[in-house]
């Protein structure tokens, strides 16, 4: 039954997601053409390259928006509104029901960001004229990053700063990147769910309970990224030496993101998990539709 | 063999009481007229069966399970409001009931929405009130299921409508199945009616044969009903 759940949630959804995908798509196409056009390279155009950057950037921000609103809200509509009444009565339990939303809404969002990077990417490639190969990429990775300032220069490769070799950099990117879409739409189910136990003003208790999530987000994520400052005070400090070497830099930097990203999938993985408990246990032991 | 039973149940809203200890029993082969004034709770009780709702207290069972994956597949239910989603075709809407219910039989749908000159390809946003009820009721009747519970199903059509709606549901249903039908157009049912739950205020004032109310009380239901909740 799973499966056809997921089948008709595919088909319900696609009607928005696929023509928002397309526009991406479009855009994207459009804009490699200009950017292989050399038009934009003109100094009197400059105005108007910022103009379609910052156009474009708010395009990426304003999809990827729509996308996790427009989930949420598929949820709850299907779920808590009239539609719940056609949901709730299929000879099927609320958690497949539930993983049915889940895996679809997190498939959509995958799709969304995935596109939104390879857009990107294909834009700088097309204004560089894809004059770049595989190894330059691992030279980016490897030891020729410089940080040049006004009295030093520091020549020091990315893996030593971030503590990772690049296959284990990569693999980290792409896991926090799932991990934040299940957290995204496992928690927005979530606070749907809570927000349906309002006798009244539902929507409200929804938009409440996106908020309070939010915020108990960033509270934990502030208190990840302040205790991993305040472990690196307290070693500098606990250092005799006074004089910070250029060599230190490399240390120090990594000291803050090594454990930045495993402790940022750990915290969106929990927070996450919370969520899908709590649609879960709200639409197996608290439903009340009006 | 006992269909439903509800063991006292209740259903509160704050401190609103909705439903109040509610015990009932509806054996397999009959058709019971749920029957009361606006507000008696009798949406809520079929809700509440229908796994909708969460009890406050107590229990329910069909075919002697609680509600759930099991008590789904038993039962059709007819809301009193529509269900479906705009944008689908009647022809997705049958696929998709198709999936999910292993008791639907298609061709009958098919054939009732052709008695009605309602195109399978047509969205649901582009019909009336009154055909969107009568592609939900074929729907609801074209499975084989042990319990059709129909909220209201004559409420909001016209008198020819409910002429068809009424024969729909007579001529589709399993005789070995039974039919809770939630009205206040009691005069329209009565005539279809083995028995009526007289609900009032969340209790259930009454629950007999349609014969005995007859013979006893040597009236109608519709009169007995009048009598029972005059205002």
């Amino acid at each position: 039954m799973l499966g056809k759940l997921i089948k008709h949630d595919f088909k319900a959804t696609g009607k928005v997601m696929l023509p928002l995908n397309l526009i991406l798509i479009v855009v994207t196409a459009l804009g490699c053409l200009l950017m292989a056009s050399r038009l934009l390279q003109r100094a009197e155009l400059l105005p108007l390259t910022f103009l379609l950057l910052f156009a474009y950037v708010m395009m990426i921000i304003a999809l990827g928006t729509v996308t996790s609103i427009y989930l949420i809200v598929h949820f709850y509509r299907t779920m808590f509104t009239a539609q719940g009444y056609l949901s709730f009565t299929l000879p099927v339990s609320p958690w497949s029901l539930l993983h049915s939303k889940l895996i679809v809404g997190f498939v959509w969002t995958v799709v969304e960001i995935t596109l939104s990077i390879l857009s990107a990417l294909l834009l700088v490639g097309a204004a560089s004229g894809f004059r770049f190969s595989l190894s330059d990429l691992a030279q980016v990775f490897s030891s020729t990053v410089s940080l040049n300032g006004e009295t030093t220069v520091i020549s020091t490769s990315l893996a030593e700063i971030l503590g990772y070799s690049p296959a284990m950099l990569l693999t980290l990117l792409i896991l926090l990147m799932l991990v934040s879409c299940f957290y995204s739409v496992a928690t927005g189910y979530g606070s749907a769910a809570l927000g349906q136990l309002y006798a009244k003003h539902k929507v409200v208790g929804t938009v409440l309970a996106l908020a309070g999530t939010y915020l108990l987000t960033q509270i934990i994520i502030g208190g990840i990224m302040i205790s991993i400052a305040l472990k690196l005070v307290v070693k500098i400090s606990s250092d005799s030496s006074a004089v910070l070497l250029a060599e230190d830099m490399a240390g120090i930097m990594r000291s803050i993101y090594q454990p930045l990203f495993p402790a940022m999938i750990l915290a969106y993985l929990v927070l996450g998990i919370a969520g899908y408990l709590a649609a879960g246990i709200i639409m197996k032991r608290k439903v009340n539709l009006d | 063999m006992t269909l439903l039973e509800c063991k006292h149940l209740s259903k509160r809203y704050g401190k609103h009481n909705a439903l109040s200890d509610i015990n009932l029993s509806i054996d397999s082969g009959h058709i019971i007229g749920l029957l009361g004034p606006n507000g008696s709770g009798k949406t809520t009780l079929i809700k509440l069966i229908c796994g909708l709702l969460t009890p406050t207290e107590g229990e329910i069972y069909v075919n002697e399970s609680p509600v759930g994956i099991a008590s789904k597949k038993a039962i059709s239910y007819l809301p009193d409001h529509s269900y479906l989603n705009d944008w689908m075709r009647v022809r997705d809407i049958i696929d998709y009931f198709e999936d999910f219910y292993e008791d639907f039989e298609s061709i009958r749908a098919y054939d009732m929405l052709a008695k009605l000159h309602i195109n399978p390809s047509d969205k649901l946003k582009t019909m009336s009130k009154g055909t969107k009820e009568k592609v939900q009721l074929i729907l609801v009747m074209s499975r084989r299921a042990d319990l059709y519970i129909l909220d209201e199903p004559i409420a909001g059509v016209d008198p020819a409508a409910r002429d068809y709606i009424l024969e729909t549901i007579l001529t589709n249903y399993d005789e070995n199945a039974s039919i809770l039908i939630s009205t206040h157009l009691i005069s329209d049912v009565e005539n279809i009616l083995d028995e009526v739950i007289f609900l009032q205020n969340g209790v259930i004032r009454m629950h007999t044969s349609v014969d005995e109310i007859r013979e006893k009380e040597q009236k109608s239901v519709d009169a007995l009903f009048r009598e029972v909740f005059r205002c």
